[in-house]
C-alpha cells in the first residue's frame, strides 16, 4: 500500500537569471510503514522535493507538472484551506536546524499545545497534559521543566525532540525529515535517529528522511533515491545501493565517505581536491 | 628531539553564566561555567592534534584560548618556545600572523559586504605586508578556486567555496599553526573530503600543525597524526591515530565511536543513560555504562597506558 505517490514533478523557480527548474520529473513513491531516503549534496533538490509534498515551496517558486498523490488524493488539486488540514496533523516535518524551526517568542508549552488543540480539538488543560506526556516520550524526564522554557534556553538536541514531538503529535501518516540530526554531534544524532525509529514501530509513520549522509541513511532507511541536479539517478533496497551502486555519482558519494572499517589514513585517496 | 610548536599545560578557561532571571542577577555568587578545566597539550611541528567530543565539552573553546582569542583564566601558553600566557593586543600582533584560525560556519566567519580579495588582503595589509595581485591570484589558486573569485562577494560563493575562502585567508601568512574549528562540518560529505585534502597537501606544502576540532571521529581520525578526546573541560583519553582508532579504552571513546554510521559495518549505537550526578568524582560518571562506586570517590588521573596512549579512568588503575 502506497502512502505517497509523485509523478514527474517539475519544480521551477524565477529567478534573476530567468527561470532555474529546480527539479526536473522527479517520480518515486513511499509506501505505508516505510522509511524513503532521499540522498544527495546540496543544491540537489532533496528539500524542493520535502517543501514541494507540503506545498510549503517560496514564493517565486512553483510546482509546473506532476502529481503529488496522498492517500489517493492529489495534493496539487487542493485548495489551502483543506491543504492546512492535511500539513501538520496528516503530513508533518522536521527542519534541519531546530532552533529556527521553533518560534523564539514563544514557550514550548505554547507552541506544542497550538497544534494540539488546532488539529486534535483538545482543550487548554488536556492540551497542556498532552504535552507533557509527548515530551516524556521523546526522551525528556523534566518534562515540566522544559515546557516553561523558551527555544533558547534549550540545547540544540533538545530543541529537535521537542521537534519529533510536535511533528509524532497527531499520529501523521507521513513525516518529512529534511536533514534532522545534521546540525547536532555523533552521539545526539544516535539518541534523535533511535527515537525516530521508536516512534516509527509504534504507529507505522512513513518517513522522508532527507540527508546528505549515505552511510547515515544506510542504516536507517528501507529505500534510498540518489539525487543529483533536480532528478532521482538511482533508486532501489539500501542494500543494493549501498553494496553495488551503479551511477557513478552514487559511486562518488560511497567513496567520499570516512570509513571506519578500512585503512583510515587512505581514505581520500579517490576524491581530486 | 624537537621542540614542539604549542605547548600548554594546566590551561583553564572559566566562564561566569549570564544571569537567567532577574533574582539571579541580584544573587551575589555566580555561577561558573568551567569550559576548560586543566588541559595539557602539545602540538608538534607539521603535524595535526586532533581534537574530539561532543557540543559543548569546550574544544572551541580551548581552540580560540590557545592562541589568545580568548584570555586563559589560568595556566600557560608556550608557543614556539615563547611564553605567550600573559602578553597582551600589542605584543601579541607580531605573532598572531603564525597562529590562525579557521570557523566552523563559513557564512558568518566571511565579511558580506567585502569582496573576496579584500577578505583575502587585508589581514596582510594590518600586518603591514606589500601585497600584489599575484599574491592573490596565486593564493586562490593554491585553494583550488578560479582567480576570478577575486572581485566576487561571499553569498555568490557555496559553502565549500567560502570554506575555501577562508582557508586563503589563513594561509596567506604561511601560517606555522592553524587552528581549525569544525571546519568540515557544515559542509556536505563529498565537500568535506575535499577539503580535508586541501589542508593536507597545504600541510605538506608550508610545513603547518594543525590543531583539528571536529565532533566526528571518523573526520578526526582521516587527518590527525595525534588524538585527543574532550569530555566536559577536561580530555579524557589521548594517543596515535593507531592507539585511539586500534584500541579506545576510555568509555566515553567507545561511545563516540559506536555512534558514527559506517557503511558495510553493524550501526549499533551505545546511548549513554543519564544518572543523577553532580559534585565529586569522575566527570562522566553520569553518563558512563561502566560506572562503578569509585568513581564517585574522586577525579582519575591521567593513566600511562602504552608509550604513546593515556586515558583518565579507573577502569585502568
Amino acid at each position: 500500500m502506497r502512502v505517497l505517490e509523485v509523478e514527474d514533478l517539475v519544480v521551477e523557480f524565477l529567478t534573476t537569471k530567468g527561470i532555474f527548474r529546480a527539479l526536473n520529473g522527479v517520480s518515486f513513491h513511499v509506501d505505508y510503514g516505510e522509511i524513503l531516503g532521499l540522498v544527495g549534496e546540496s543544491g540537489t533538490g532533496k528539500s524542493v522535493t520535502g517543501k514541494s509534498i507540503l506545498r510549503l515551496l517560496p514564493k517565486n517558486g512553483r510546482i509546473a507538472e506532476g502529481r503529488i498523490l496522498f492517500k489517493g488524493r492529489n495534493l496539487l488539486d487542493l485548495n489551502e484551506d483543506e491543504m492546512r488540514k492535511i500539513r501538520g496533523r496528516e503530513i508533518t516535518a522536521v527542519q534541519q536546524d531546530p532552533l529556527s524551526s521553533l518560534n523564539p517568542a514563544f514557550k514550548i508549552k505554547d507552541q506544542i499545545t497550538d497544534i494540539l488543540r488546532l488539529h486534535r480539538g483538545l482543550d487548554k488543560n488536556k492540551a497542556e497534559k498532552e504535552a507533557e506526556n509527548l515530551l516524556k516520550r521523546v526522551g525528556i524526564p523534566q518534562a515540566r521543566d522544559v515546557l516553561n522554557k523558551y527555544p533558547h534556553q534549550l540545547s540544540g538536541g533538545m530543541c529537535q525532540r521537542v521537534m519529533i514531538g510536535i511533528a509524532f503529535s497527531c499520529s501523521p501518516s507521513l513525516v518529512i525529515a529534511d536533514e534532522p540530526t545534521t546540525a547536532l554531534d555523533v552521539i545526539t544524532q544516535a539518541m534523535v535517529i533511535n527515537l525516530m525509529k521508536e516512534m516509527i514501530r509504534e504507529r507505522k509513520t512513513s518517513i522522508i528522511f532527507i540527508t546528505h549522509d549515505l552511510s547515515l541513511a544506510s542504516h536507517i532507511c528501507d529505500r534510498i533515491a540518489v539525487m543529483y541536479r533536480g532528478e532521482i539517478v538511482e533508486m532501489g533496497e539500501t542494500e543494493d545501493i549501498v553494496m553495488s551502486p551503479e551511477h557513478h555519482y552514487t559511486k562518488l558519494l560511497m567513496e567520499s565517505i570516512p570509513r571506519m572499517d578500512r585503512d583510515i589514513k587512505t581514505i581520500f585517496n579517490g576524491v581530486k581536491t | 628531539m624537537k621542540l614542539p610548536l604549542l605547548s600548554v599545560k594546566d590551561l583553564k578557561k572559566y566562564y561566569v553564566e549570564p544571569p537567567s532571571s532577574i533574582t539571579e542577577y541580584f544573587r551575589r555568587e555566580k555561577r561558573i561555567v568551567k569550559a576548560v578545566d586543566g588541559v595539557d597539550l602539545t602540538v608538534d611541528r607539521e603535524q595535526t592534534y586532533g581534537l574530539v567530543g561532543e557540543s559543548g565539552s569546550g574544544k572551541s573553546t580551548l581552540g580560540r584560548t590557545v592562541i589568545k582569542l580568548e584570555e586563559p583564566t589560568s595556566g600557560e601558553i608556550i608557543f614556539s618556545g615563547r611564553d605567550i600566557t600573559d602578553l597582551n593586543e600589542k605584543e601579541m600582533k607580531p605573532i598572531r600572523r603564525h597562529m590562525q584560525i579557521v570557523f566552523q560556519n563559513p557564512y558568518s566567519s566571511l565579511n558580506p559586504r567585502k569582496k573576496i580579495r579584500d577578505i583575502i588582503l587585508d589581514p596582510l595589509r594590518i600586518h603591514g605586508f606589500e601585497v600584489d595581485e599575484e599574491t592573490l591570484k596565486e593564493l586562490l589558486i593554491e585553494v583550488g578556486l578560479d582567480p576570478e573569485y577575486a572581485h566576487r562577494y561571499p553569498h555568490q560563493l557555496s559553502g565549500g567555496e567560502r570554506q575555501r575562502v577562508a582557508i586563503a585567508r589563513a594561509m596567506a601568512f604561511k601560517p606555522e599553526f592553524v587552528v581549525a574549528d569544525e571546519v568540515t562540518s557544515s559542509l556536505d560529505v563529498s565537500v568535506q573530503a575535499q577539503i580535508i585534502k586541501l589542508l593536507k597537501k597545504l600541510q605538506e606544502e608550508f610545513r603547518i600543525s594543525y590543531l583539528f576540532i571536529s565532533h566526528d571521529l571518523s573526520v578526526v581520525l582521516s587527518i590527525s597524526d595525534r588524538v585527543g578526546v574532550m569530555y566536559r573541560g577536561k580530555i579524557v583519553e589521548e594517543g596515535s591515530i593507531d592507539a585511539i582508532s586500534e584500541s579506545p579504552l576510555h568509555p566515553y571513546t567507545n561511545i563516540l565511536i559506536s555512534s558514527i554510521p559506517s557503511p558495510g559495518r553493524e550501526w549499533k549505537p551505545i546511548i549513554p543513560e543519564e544518572k543523577m550526578h553532580e559534585g565529586e568524582g569522575c566527570r562522566f560518571y553520569s553518563r558512563c555504562p561502566m560506572a562503578r562506586e569509585i568513581c564517585l570517590a574522586s577525579e582519575p588521573e591521567l593513566i600511562k597506558i602504552a608509550e604513546d596512549h593515556v586515558v583518565r579512568c579507573f577502569l585502568y588503575e
